[in-house]
């Protein structure tokens, strides 16, 4: 095992006891602090609170009286803490506290820290400035008013005024449309770390910002944090919570990090995703706690108008040591992956009652940039998945998405509209308790997905498996303890799978060029 | 523009009358005009020319469109009647002039958004595409039918959205080059209408800038407007009546924004 320092900002630090576990230690352990501190904790990846900026640390793990890993940092310097309560924010649940927290954001200088503290401070919309750090407290809650009539307009496009291009602020489901600004909102902004103990609530409910949810009501339902064209951005510890829409959107952003984390939404809440980074670039989310009304993460990379357009894929991203739960996918690729993904590492996470485990979505009309290469699965336990492994290149969304275009099985034309999917690996996978499918891969016939491997993936089933459809695309039956059921791909390769428990046979294979078994 | 109710009963006249007439062209521009105003207090009026558009349409089943004076009248019986409709013209129709394309097409992608499944967008985007516009009134015509299929399509199939939008600006183009002062006497009545109505329709929908576009269309539309009572044409006075309607939608959008006259997808 091995103790090591993730993050370390002005008042807090995050690290990770490595070869613990995945998400979970296996074994609870403790971290003594040089200064005294003695914390406890049962997840490999902990944050640290209480500490000096400009402060040298060493920090020491200990596991059954045992040291098991140590290491050093140094904290952040910190001028000066602007308290929001200074600036007028009241933090009642009452008054509206925007322009104060706004007024103390814009106040803050280079190596200051912008605090919030313990109290309910409702807002609209707050946007962060550069070089920014905005602390909230333990018991610290930001929340969201949710009152259309108070929030700004990210408008979709605005011509230039020459006439010859536009620009582009909002966006919805991957088309630049006019929504309503984040909780949150980050704007062309750089080195903002964002930290904490506290809370940063939507407010969104069944009566506000999720009733009529599929109506463009004005505009589009707000993210509960926004980031766009955003480059060097920490969240850490914090917990958000109640999105009106996707939780946390980085879109077109680079150098992010997302550390221990609790990202919770109503398990029925409408497309309340966890975290969406759409034509992003270099992303690390570890140690983060996700459990949502919708995808846990979602890959992305915009639709085809916006592919074509920018051409930026989401590349570059490892998820470690994370754990979803509920939700309908842990980790999925798609569906609005117009401009490619490619580099993605998912390893050491755990997963847990969500509907599909490692998923892929896409269709037809996502166009010839969107090609999927590089991508990774590494060490996952999921419990409980109904179908661990997706990939479904019929996905059936968008308004035309149960178009004959979409669902045919008949091989079409490659076109500028037909995506591909190159190498997917799904290595050191265990999945118990599923219930529909051990897998479930659809490839297009006319653009086969070039090579799966699976390699030492296990597969066993709840004792009472229930049935349901393993993927969301046209003429899907409802299967209940299937096996891998796989079809249009090129190049299959099967390293020590097992499939314990299925109903019919293990692997049934259909449109498949060649199947390499060991 | 603002509402001018003496005016609008004048054309109100007017267009009862043409609902008897079997040009098709300007019918289904008078009943276009007749959708847009229907929806403003005192619109009854201009709802009853509406559905007499409505049942015509739904008599003529194959000599004359009337899919959108189907659906816009409101009924859903008429809802279902066009989209069958649709269905039976899109199989017979060739859609090879601007004209074919004004009558035809925005009527069918209205019926696609209500009862398709906006698989057959990218076909009617393919269809207007290809129609060749020449003439000022054929870029005019074009330029109109494109901004229409865009307000009553479903915004999300984007890629054909901006597919419209691409359509509209290309003949935007061709047309700026066209005109000029020198040439503001030649142009003809139904070019002018029928132009600037797609650029204040474009103006309320965001594709291009109000800033820049909203008063000019309505200045050069103007002086055909003043002379539109006495034209014989139908088509003239069933597209004056189509500009007045959407100089009222364009003004009150000016006036209080997106909440009032800005189009809302649903």
């Amino acid at each position: 095992m091995e103790l090591k320092l993730l993050w370390a900002g002005m008042r807090s630090a995050v690290v990770r006891l490595a070869g613990s576990g995945l998400y979970h230690a296996r074994t609870p352990y403790e971290l003594v602090l040089s200064d005294g501190q003695r914390i406890r904790t049962d997840t490999v990846v902990t944050s640290v609170y209480g500490l000096v900026p400009g402060q040298a640390y060493e920090i020491t793990a200990y596991q059954g009286g045992q040291e098991v890993g140590s290491a050093a940092f140094v904290t952040g310097r910190e001028s000066v803490t602007l308290n929001v309560r200074d600036f007028g924010a009241f933090g009642d649940g009452k008054h509206d506290d925007t322009a104060a927290i706004q007024c103390a954001i814009m106040a803050s200088r280079k190596r200051s820290r912008v605090l919030v503290p313990k109290g309910v401070f409702r807002v609209s919309s707050i946007f962060l400035k550069s070089h920014l750090h905005l602390y909230l407290e333990k018991g610290a809650v930001i929340r969201g008013i949710p009152d259309r009539d108070r929030c700004p307009i990210l408008p979709g496009t605005i011509p230039t005024t020459d006439g010859k291009d536009e620009k582009n602020f909002g966006t919805w489901e991957g088309n630049p449309l006019d929504m309503f600004a984040g909780i949150i909102t980050g704007l062309h902004v750089s080195d903002v770390t964002i930290s904490g103990q506290g809370t940063i609530d939507g407010g969104a409910g069944k009566n506000t910002w999720w009733k009529d949810f599929r109506t463009r009501n004005v505009a589009w339902r707000p993210r509960l944090i926004f980031l766009e064209d955003c480059s060097r951005i920490v969240l850490q510890g914090i917990t958000l919570q109640n999105s009106p829409s996707w939780t946390l959107h980085p879109y077109f952003s680079r150098d992010l990090q997302f550390l221990d984390l609790n990202i919770h939404n109503p398990a029925d809440s409408p497309n309340t995703d966890g975290l969406d980074p759409e034509s992003c670039s270099r992303i690390s989310v570890i140690g983060t706690k996700i459990s949502v009304g919708d995808d846990c993460i979602a890959v992305k990379s915009g639709k085809i108008y916006q592919a074509v357009k920018y051409r930026t894929p989401t590349c570059d991203m490892r998820v470690e040591n994370c754990f979803m739960q509920d939700g309908h996918g842990a980790v999925t690729i798609g569906s609005e992956i117009a401009a490619g993904v490619r580099n993605i590492r998912v390893k050491n996470c755990e997963f847990s009652n969500t509907d599909r485990g490692l998923r892929v979505k896409t269709r037809r009309g996502r166009g010839q940039l969107s090609v999927l290469t590089d991508i990774r699965f590494e060490n996952i336990r999921m419990d409980h998945v109904k179908t661990p492994l997706v990939v479904n290149s019929f996905y059936f969304c968008d308004p035309d998405g149960h178009s004959d275009y979409v669902g045919t099985k008949r091989t079409l034309p490659v076109d500028e509209r037909t995506p591909s999917v190159g190498k997917l690996i799904f290595r050191d996978i265990e999945a118990t308790g599923c219930e529909y499918a051990a897998a479930w891969i659809a490839g297009l016939p006319e653009k086969k997905i070039e090579e799966l491997v699976f390699d030492h993936v296990s597969v066993s089933y709840a004792q009472n498996p229930g049935s349901g459809q393993p993927a969301m695309m046209e003429r899907c039956g409802k299967e209940s303890a299937a096996g891998l059921i796989i079809s249009g791909v090129k190049n299959l390769t099967l390293r020590d799978v097992t499939v314990n428990g299925c109903k019919g046979e293990p692997l049934v294979v259909d449109d498949v060029d060649s199947v390499a078994r060991t | 523009m603002k509402r001018n109710r003496q005016a609008e009963s004048s054309l109100l006249l007017g267009l009862s009358d043409m609902v008897q007439e079997d040009g098709a062209l300007a019918g289904e521009t008078a009943s276009r005009a007749a959708a847009a105003l229907a929806h403003y207090p005192g619109g009854d009026s201009w709802m009853n020319v509406l559905a007499d558009f409505a049942a015509q349409g739904a008599d003529q089943q194959t000599s004359w469109c009337g899919i959108a004076a189907l659906i816009l009248s409101g009924d859903e019986k008429n809802t279902l009647l066009a989209a069958r409709k649709a269905q039976s013209c899109w199989q017979h129709i060739k859609v090879s002039t601007p004209q074919d394309a004004y009558i035809y097409l925005p009527g069918l992608v209205l019926s696609e958004t209500k009862t398709g499944t906006r698989g057959k967008y990218f076909d009617y985007l393919k269809a207007l595409q290809d129609v060749p516009a020449v003439s000022e009134e054929d870029l005019a015509l074009v330029m109109e039918t494109a901004v229409e299929c865009m307000e009553w399509m479903d915004q999300a199939v984007y890629e054909v959205y901006r597919g419209f939008q691409a359509v509209f600006e290309n003949c935007l183009a061709r047309l700026s080059r066209m005109r000029g002062p020198e040439t503001e006497a030649l142009q003809s009545d139904a070019s002018v209408l029928f132009s600037s109505c797609a650029l204040l329709r474009a103006c309320r929908l965001g594709a291009v800038l109000t800033s820049e576009y909203a008063e000019p269309a309505e200045k050069t539309c103007a002086r055909v407007l003043k002379r539109a009572d006495e034209s014989t044409d139908p088509l003239i006075y069933a597209a004056s009546a189509l500009v007045y309607a959407e100089g009222i939608r364009n003004r009150d959008y000016r006036d209080y924004g997106r909440k009032n006259g800005g189009v809302l997808w649903s």
